[in-house]
């Protein structure tokens, strides 16, 4: 089943007088309980796609499909608590809130999601990401990979049905993505969506389903393991 | 280099805007001060000058000149030759009068032989004193007028030296026209054997000051010509036994450019003449112009200590914003160190860029100084402008004191580009990951050694509060005590912020599991963060405790000066009529205590129908008055006799100046019984005399009177508790007045005044009444002429603009602040967005940090400057020379409403500016931001 959908989904961006189109009729499905990559150079529109993937970007045309409904059609705060609730986020800039320790920041999470506060299931993803001796500590006195593995953890903490993470390896070294890449695969075997963007082509042997964006169009479609 | 000088600063516009703001503020500050302390003292001195002659003066003679220039030479009997010695002392004073610079207005130099005994002719009803004194005047002629008769000759023919002689002595002395009297012995040398009057003359009434004292000495003395006198009473033969030398000088001319060469050459002369041993001087000027640098030393440590607070909360902005601005180039310092640069080329960059922005402040902030003199001037209360702007130049004095502020403003600038420009790429990289570590202040425990200093500065005030007793020379505001003051607010301040984190945690720990998203952020961040909110929190504490402060001191400040003067004048008016003993002589002193005169009555109907003046009300004073109480006896105390139904109507003092009643009520109590008594406390707890207890008084011719206590006062009108005559009784006047052997003796009269008339009317009122006064004591134009007290007005202004100054400094800090915060955690927030926080929740996150960030120094700062007013206010020493009743610390209501209204309008642009970042920020943006 499909959890996800585009239809025809455009974007256009104002550049001085003229407008910029970045889509161009995109319309890709996401499979429930699959791990879905948009690959392209920068500048391709796969972080665009993702943000109205997300609702957090509005298609300049087109609609956007989520669990069924059109989501794109949406009123903004009801969007604001699907994201809550069922969706997470993990961005390249890990942005972390700097004066919650890690166990705090993931415990934020439940709290937008509007969900009790539940120490177990916050320390069982920390421990899934391989940080539960680190719980404490603060962001200041965590590497960039363990801010990461946190902004991970964050994602996973309330269950969403999909994550959404743009780039989530950039800044790490390719064992740590790999890494992170594992995390992801274990999110999808428990039945949480992954949509991702990357435009690094080794983690992609992880993936379900790959779309190649050049150039704000979909030139590519294949399914994780084809050869690129 | 000074084109990337501008680059960056255009770069950085707003910051570098606030930092120009900040720094055109603390120049004009500091300018302030010189241009308005000279533009009022330039007043002051010819005001000083005047009033002294005004002072001065002799109501039935001609006034005294404050622009004299008196030398005086005694001689013996013995001396034998003079002339030399006057032509020599002549030349050396007028040498003296040169160097002094000072315009002559007029010159005399006057000749005296006293002691000669006349004869008058058998036929003369002259009756001329045994002691008669001849005086002789150069320029005499210019300086009188003839009434009748001509001048005296310069010769002497026949042995006879003619005179003139003054309208007054012509009437003391029973002298004519042409009445001759013989000189007994040869006092006026050899050759005058007699003295004739030849004419009789009137002062000219001249303000030059060639008649420069009393001239009550020629009220019986002969004028001879100085020709005359010269020739026959020096030259020929030493007569003259004291030559005085007089000039009189123009000191309108004395301003604030020469008064240092003036004062100056005055010691430098007067050291001289001292050392001659032989000369004598009266130079009024000398101790006025004493005085006044006395007085403008004074008014510009006030003028400076009551800026400390506001001056150091501008070095602290500056400070600040300069450490923000180098913090947003830290990415680009830490490069170019990384590419080469030395430090002292990035130092040299912001010292040419801090340059540049005190240049402009230099250029700018004299003008604002100007300004903030007009609010100096204008100010006649705390936040008040009722007075007269004052419009001074701006000089070269106050252009280098804006010089002075303008390099301290460099130099502070410059404080936190020190180890910025040590920082290099691997150093910066390396303290983001390590956090910013503690506070240096924390670290070295600057809250608890701030407020250990302040506290042993209060308890060091307080025992010499004991000690040093108010003086009419005193600074109303003591230097270090506001310096401590400041300390105590920032040193508070700062503990208030060590433990506040830690209590917030305790709030967010108690309701850890239970808190919204937005509860949660807010308390964590609130409880957790180090960085500039410690500024904001500080800034607006020191805000409203300096603001609660100053409204307090300017208060208390002017009421204790309107209840001062009240208390020592005792009603709006009171005069003391001139009396007439039984015989018809005329009394203007007091009877001595021991006197049975008995005197006619006042015609108190005329006394009661003054123009403006109404509650017309006796007060007889008695010294020296002997009580018995029980077995006690030889007890003296100091007894007032009034109407007490009337002079309460009189009085002005507060309701509550008494300790446990109030004033009517004693008043009440005393005209209830008419051998009623209040007694002062010092007399009750000496005595061991409670209300209801009986005792016994006389003076003079009285026989014992009982007396029962019906009142305990603490304060009564000029009365002071502390002095050695403490023991004070006040009684009815009418039953005093109906005993046996009651003598009727001098007593003051006291009105309450109708401030609509003029105090001119109503000495043209007591004129037309016929009524002559020994004194009178008007307390509503000694209020109107302290209010208008440049040193009054000084500390009001001061205060108020300092006021000013802070809440626009504090609203720039919190606008900086808010703005910052936001915008270094645009990041954050489109994460949170994205996470599905909505945009209301993150603008309730922020308005909970602001609730607890500024609520918490809002608090802190009006429960701190409740405190400080209530600590320091007190301590403050008045310039006043009798005791006041303790007037408590004064905090309006209004005063606390104006504040509010101020932090409101903080809060408000605040929220706005909030409110609007928020509404701007895009997500996806955001987060691009984040990446990038």
């Amino acid at each position: 089943m499909d959890i996800m959908s585009t239809e025809n989904v455009c974007r256009d961006f104002p550049s001085g007088r003229r407008k910029v189109r970045v889509l161009y009729d995109v319309s890709l499905k996401v499979e429930e309980g699959s791990l879905t990559v948009l690959r392209g150079r920068s500048g391709s529109g796969k972080t665009t796609l993702l943000n109205i993937m997300s609702g957090l970007d509005d298609p300049t045309s087109g609609r956007v499909f989520f669990a069924d409904r059109e989501f794109s059609a949406m009123a903004p705060a009801l969007r604001d608590v699907i994201r809550a609730r069922q969706m997470g986020f993990v961005f390249q800039a890990v942005a972390l809130i700097p004066t919650m320790s890690a166990y705090e920041n993931v415990e934020f999470m439940l709290r937008i999601a509007g969900k009790k506060a539940d120490r177990a299931r916050v320390l069982e993803c920390l421990d899934k990401v391989g940080l539960s001796k680190r719980v404490e500590h603060f962001p200041a006195e965590l590497s960039g990979g363990e801010q990461q593995r946190v902004a991970i953890a964050r994602a996973m903490v309330h269950r969403p049905r999909v994550i959404f993470a743009d780039e989530p390896t950039a800044e790490l070294d390719s064992a740590m993505g790999m890494s992170v890449m594992k995390l992801f695969r274990t999110a999808v075997e428990e039945g949480t969506t992954v949509v991702m963007t990357t435009h690094d082509t080794n983690i992609m042997e992880l993936a379900d389903m790959i779309y190649t964006l050049e150039d704000g169009r979909v030139t590519d479609v294949r399914r994780g393991g084809e050869g690129l | 280099m000074f084109k990337l000088v501008l680059r960056k600063m255009l770069n950085n516009k707003w910051m570098v805007a606030c930092l120009l703001i900040g720094s055109i503020l603390a120049v004009a500050m500091v300018g302030s001060i010189p241009m308005y302390a000279d533009s009022v003292l330039e007043e002051m001195i010819h005001e000083d000058l005047y009033a002294y002659q005004e002072q001065s003066e002799d109501k039935n003679y001609y006034p005294a000149y404050a622009g004299k220039y008196l030398v005086r030479r005694q001689f013996s009997a013995s001396a034998e030759s003079g002339a030399e010695e006057i032509e020599q002392t002549s030349a050396r004073i007028a040498g003296y009068v040169r160097q002094l610079g000072l315009d002559t207005l007029s010159h005399t130099t006057h000749l005296v032989i006293n002691s000669v005994t006349l004869v008058p002719d058998e036929k003369s009803f002259a009756s001329v004193n045994k002691m008669t004194e001849f005086h002789a005047f150069s320029g005499l002629n210019d300086n009188i007028e003839l009434l009748y008769g001509r001048l005296p000759s310069s010769a002497v023919t026949d042995g006879v030296l003619e005179v003139v002689i003054s309208r007054a002595a012509e009437r003391a002395m029973d002298l004519i026209m042409g009445d001759t009297l013989t000189v007994k012995g040869t006092p006026l040398g050899s050759a005058i054997k007699a003295v004739r009057v030849v004419g009789v003359f009137n002062y000219k009434d001249n303000r030059n000051g060639y008649w420069y004292g009393s001239t009550s000495a020629l009220d019986k003395a002969f004028v001879a010509d100085y020709d005359a006198m010269t020739t026959y009473c020096v030259e020929r033969e030493m007569c003259v036994r004291r030559v005085e030398w007089m000039y009189a000088l123009r000191y309108a001319q004395i301003d604030l450019g020469n008064i240092g060469a003036v004062l100056g050459t005055y010691s430098y002369q007067i050291t001289e003449m001292t050392k001659a041993g032989n000369l004598t001087f009266d130079i009024p000027a000398y101790n006025v112009l004493v005085q006044y640098v006395s007085r403008e030393t004074e008014l510009n440590i006030m003028l400076l200590v009551l800026q400390i607070p506001i001056l150091i909360m501008l070095a602290f902005y500056i400070y600040m914003v300069s450490k923000l601005i180098v913090e947003f180039d830290k990415n680009e310092i830490s490069v170019l160190k990384s590419r080469g640069c030395r430090r002292g080329q990035i130092f040299t960059l912001y010292l040419l860029q801090s340059g540049v922005i005190s240049l402009i402040a230099l250029l700018i902030g004299p003008f604002l100084a100007r300004a903030a003199c007009g609010v100096l001037g204008s100010s006649d209360g705390f936040l008040s402008f009722g007075g007269a702007p004052i419009r001074p130049a701006v000089h070269l004095k106050a252009l280098l004191y804006c010089l002075a502020a303008a390099v301290l403003g460099v130099v502070t600038m410059l404080v936190p580009v020190v180890p910025a420009s040590r920082t290099d790429i691997v150093i910066l990289k390396r303290k983001k990951a390590r956090g910013s570590g503690k506070p240096l202040w924390k670290k070295l425990y600057l809250d608890f050694i701030l407020i250990a200093v302040s506290c042993y500065g209060i308890y060091v005030y307080g025992t010499r509060q004991n000690s040093v007793s108010a003086g009419a020379g005193s600074t109303p505001i003591e230097p270090l005590l506001y310096l401590i003051s400041s300390l105590f607010t920032l040193g508070v301040a700062l503990l208030m912020l060590r433990f506040y984190p830690y209590l917030v945690n305790s709030v967010f720990k108690a309701g850890e599991k239970r808190w919204s998203p937005v509860m949660y952020s807010t308390l964590t961040t609130v409880a957790r963060q180090k960085g500039r909110e410690q500024f904001l929190v500080i800034f607006l504490i020191f805000t409203i405790t300096f603001g609660l402060f100053s409204a307090s001191a300017a208060r208390t400040i002017d009421k204790t000066m309107v209840n001062n003067v009240n208390y020592y004048y005792g009603a709006e008016y009171s005069v003391r009529g001139m009396w007439y003993d039984l015989t018809g002589g005329v009394t203007s002193g007091e009877p001595a205590n021991d006197s049975t005169q008995g005197y006619q009555p006042l015609n108190m109907e005329k006394y009661t129908s003054v123009n403006g003046l109404y509650n017309a009300t006796k007060v007889f004073r008695r010294y020296g008055v002997k009580l018995w109480v029980g077995s006690t006896f030889n007890i003296t105390a100091d007894l007032i006799a009034t109407e007490p139904a009337k002079i309460y109507k009189t009085l002005n003092m507060p309701t509550d100046t008494q300790r446990t009643v109030t004033t009517k009520e004693l008043c009440d109590a005393l005209a209830a019984d008419d051998h009623g008594t209040l007694i002062s406390r010092a007399m009750a707890n000496a005595y061991g005399l409670r209300v209801g207890d009986t005792f016994e008084y006389t003076y003079g011719s009285l026989m014992k009177q009982k007396l029962n206590v019906v009142g305990i006062f603490d304060y009564w009108p000029q009365y002071d508790p502390l002095s050695a005559n403490n023991i004070l009784m006040i009684i009815n006047y009418d039953t005093l007045a109906g005993l046996a052997n009651f003598r009727l003796m001098p007593y003051e009269i006291w009105y309450s005044r109708d401030k609509s008339v003029s105090t001119d009317e109503i000495r043209a009122s007591f004129k037309e009444l016929g009524l002559t006064l020994v004194w009178e004591k008007d307390a509503v134009a000694e209020l109107q002429q302290r209010a208008n007290d440049v040193k009054f007005r000084g500390t009001n202004g001061a205060l108020t603009l300092g006021f000013i100054v802070i809440m626009v400094v504090s609203v720039m800090g919190f606008i900086i602040y808010w703005v910052l915060s936001i915008k270094s955690r645009v990041l954050q927030f489109g994460v949170l967005r994205a996470m599905g926080l909505t945009g209301g929740k993150v603008m309730r996150m922020l308005i909970g940090e602001q609730i607890f960030l500024s609520g918490f120094a809002i608090d802190v700062g009006i429960v701190l400057g409740t405190a400080v007013s209530r600590l320091f206010v007190p301590l403050i020493q008045l310039a006043y020379t009798n005791p006041t009743p303790p007037q408590s610390v004064l905090l309006l209501a209004g005063d606390y409403g104006r504040l509010f209204i101020c932090i409101g309008l903080m809060l408000g642009v605040g929220l706005s500016v909030i409110g609007w970042l928020i509404s701007r920020i895009n997500v996806t943006a955001a987060i691009k931001l984040g990446e990038e």
